[in-house]
């Protein structure tokens, strides 16, 4: 049996196939790979990964006759969903292109689904046309210095001016996904990686500090109506909301 | 214990030419056998797969399935087994 460490990218899918397996279930399976990781979508950077062993089977081979067999394997998908910043709408897609290693998938509907993807790739690509984006609309102008109000404000070098960005009818967006690096909602690395997706400003770290505490009451703010001041701001007290919010 | 080790042990209690129980006729010596191996799921061919053959106790063919298929003729009766070293035994079953 190996000890695998699973770095960023990994899920079971990819550590199966590394490994020589065509089912991650095979993987997966093992009993103390079922107790560290109660779900097999949630893998921790650096957790450590149980991989069996292979374990040969003899058939007898008949002679003049063909012998057939049948290989077990899991596919694995890739399924992206467009959507408007509050996850309820759909904008409206002139085109969309899915694209991770040979495969590709395209479909105006906001939902692209390639179904067997090869899992040891980690960079897929999404390009999208909007035939319709929203109008710009300015934040509200945000005190010298707070920075716990929605939008987050703009810090050079963190972002670019959203008036140069924003999307215009018929603009190409392209964005490079980085496939299976999302770590679970349990851990502080996995809310600050779903803090960033969301367009908060947060280093993605594995302690909590200044910053992420501002990036997490940031996020209240937008998702609640109250936030007390002398509230934590602990990642711990959005973990479920952001999940909801993100995953859902 | 390795893929290797395992089929070593296996083929350790089988004789080095057991009786032909499959085809025992003195007329015809030559033989053939074909493999078909696919995806449980779409049935569509696996690319490739490498396997090895035994007649008896010693190897007979070590090669690989192209194209899901794989075919000899002109073989020797015996007692042919078959393994696929690199595919987990959970993972592949017969049809």
């Amino acid at each position: 049996m190996a000890n695998v460490a699973s770095s960023a990218g990994d899920c079971f899918s990819r550590i199966a196939r590394i490994q020589g397996f065509f089912n991650y279930l095979s993987v997966y399976n093992h009993a103390d790979n079922a107790t560290t990781f109660p779900n097999p979508n949630q893998i921790e950077e650096g957790s450590t990964v149980k991989v069996p062993d292979k374990q040969m089977k003899a058939f007898n081979l008949p002679l003049d006759a063909e012998k057939k067999f049948k290989i077990i394997r899991q596919k694995t998908k890739l399924r992206i969903k467009i959507c408007m910043a509050d996850a309820a709408q759909t904008p409206g897609i002139a085109k969309a292109r899915l694209t991770i290693g040979a495969k590709k998938a395209a479909d105006t509907t906001g939902t692209l689904e390639i179904d067997d993807i090869d899992p040891t790739l980690t960079n897929a690509s999404l390009t999208v046309v909007l035939t319709n984006p929203p109008a710009y609309v300015a934040p509200p102008p945000t005190t010298a210095g707070v920075a716990n109000q929605y939008p987050p404000p703009i810090v050079a070098p963190d972002f670019d001016d959203p008036k140069t960005v924003w999307p215009k009818e018929g603009e190409t967006i392209v964005w490079n996904l980085q496939v299976g690096s999302l770590e679970p909602h349990t851990v502080i690395r996995g809310v600050l990686q779903r803090l960033e997706n969301l367009g908060f400003a947060c280093p993605v770290q594995k302690v909590e500090d200044a910053p992420t505490r501002r990036a997490v009451r940031t996020y209240r703010r937008f998702v609640e109506s109250k936030v007390a001041p002398n509230d934590t701001d602990a990642v711990a007290d959005i973990q479920a909301n952001i999940r909801a919010r993100h995953d859902d | 214990m390795t893929p290797r080790q395992q089929i070593d042990a296996l083929m350790a209690g089988v004789a080095d030419q057991p009786p032909d129980i499959v085809v025992p006729c003195k007329a015809v010596n030559a033989h053939w056998f074909k493999i078909l191996v696919r995806w449980e799921d779409d049935l569509t061919p696996v690319p490739t797969a490498n396997f090895e053959i035994y007649r008896g106790h010693p190897q007979y063919a070590a090669d690989i399935v192209a194209k899901g298929k794989y075919e000899q003729k002109s073989v020797p009766p015996g007692n042919y087994r078959i393994f696929f070293p690199n595919i987990h035994d959970a993972e592949i079953v017969e049809e």
